[in-house]
């Protein structure tokens, strides 16, 4: 149950995986480094938020158990 | 107090890559990596020397090339004092044509001359206004001055296509050619993305922006395809100096 809680890919992950690759391509074509940059402040913080949730939801989990 | 640890250690890089990244970020041109300070100091450096142009003409041109104190140089060298597109456009397609022996001339043929004084189509309202602020600024007297604008110089430059770029040099070369080689200031795009000044060392725009992009991009990526998995020591330093990058490029 941990391990497919950690290393499940969900649809948010493949939103956020989506939107930093079209960053990528967005911003080298409109050389706008910011978008890019945007990109990797907000994945910062919803990766951690993702992380965070996910440990707290093992946590219930294992209390539960 | 492990997961303190790891926030003080995390937040003191991020601070000070934050620094570092910022007092760069000042130092460069809007769009890439070109050394600003040493930048300013040579133009700093060139800007009194009125009389002394022939001397340091070789010197200028050693490193790769200066396209307007090459054109404007050699137009005096010429004795062309008062030069024509067409003069200015012939020194700069020779100019080319020696540095890139596959150098596409045509934009340089395509430059429509009466662009230079009645419209200059190349330039949108706000990049027309900047470009009169500084032409203001290069015939003017005020070092100080002068070298306050040129952040907003590489900026408008670097707004212009590849291009637009050639055209905006042939316009300033021919409007500002006297003033701009009394004054031994070179301005330069010798390349579709690179800023010299004469005597500088190039630096290739945009290379460690990119090279922090695409290292924070593929960070995330896999962090986000669960390559990367949270549990290891290394992930909250590297987060926070994603995060510092992230946020010191937007600043």
């Amino acid at each position: 149950m941990n391990f497919r809680l950690k290393h499940r890919i969900t649809v948010t992950d493949k939103i956020f995986i989506t939107l930093l690759l079209a960053s990528f391509v967005i911003g080298t074509i409109l050389n706008e480094p910011k978008i890019i940059a945007l990109l990797i402040v907000v994945s910062t913080v919803s990766v951690n938020i993702r992380d965070y949730m996910r440990k707290k939801k093992r946590k219930h989990y294992k209390d539960k158990l | 107090m492990k997961n303190f640890f790891y926030l003080a250690i995390t937040l003191c890089i991020a601070t000070g890559l934050i620094f570092v990244s910022c007092d760069k970020a000042n130092n460069d041109d809007l769009n890439g990596s070109l050394n600003f300070n040493s930048t300013a100091s040579s133009l700093s450096d060139n800007f009194g020397r009125a009389n002394d142009i022939p001397a340091e003409y070789d010197s200028i041109d050693a490193e790769f090339g200066n396209y307007l104190t090459t054109v404007s140089l050699a137009l005096i060298d010429k004795g062309i004092e008062n030069p024509t597109t067409d003069d200015i456009k012939h020194e700069a397609k020779k100019y080319y044509r020696e540095k890139y022996a596959d150098f596409d001339t045509t934009m340089i043929d395509n430059f429509d001359e009466s662009a230079i004084s009645t419209d200059n189509s190349f330039l949108s309202d706000d990049q027309q206004k900047t470009l009169d602020k500084l032409n203001e600024l290069i015939i003017s007297t005020d070092k100080d001055l002068f070298e306050q604008q040129i952040p907003t110089m590489v900026s408008l430059i670097n707004t212009l296509p590849a291009s637009d770029r050639a055209s905006l040099f042939i316009y300033l070369a021919t409007i500002k050619h006297g003033a701009i080689a009394d004054r031994n200031i070179s301005i330069a795009i010798a390349d579709g993305n690179r800023f010299v000044t004469s005597g500088e060392t190039m630096v290739t725009q945009g290379f460690w922006r990119w090279l922090g992009n695409a290292f924070c991009g593929a960070w995330y990526l896999g962090r986000y395809a669960a390559i990367i998995t949270p549990g290891a020591a290394a992930v909250p330093f590297i987060d926070g100096a994603c995060l510092a990058y992230g946020l010191s490029q937007l600043v």
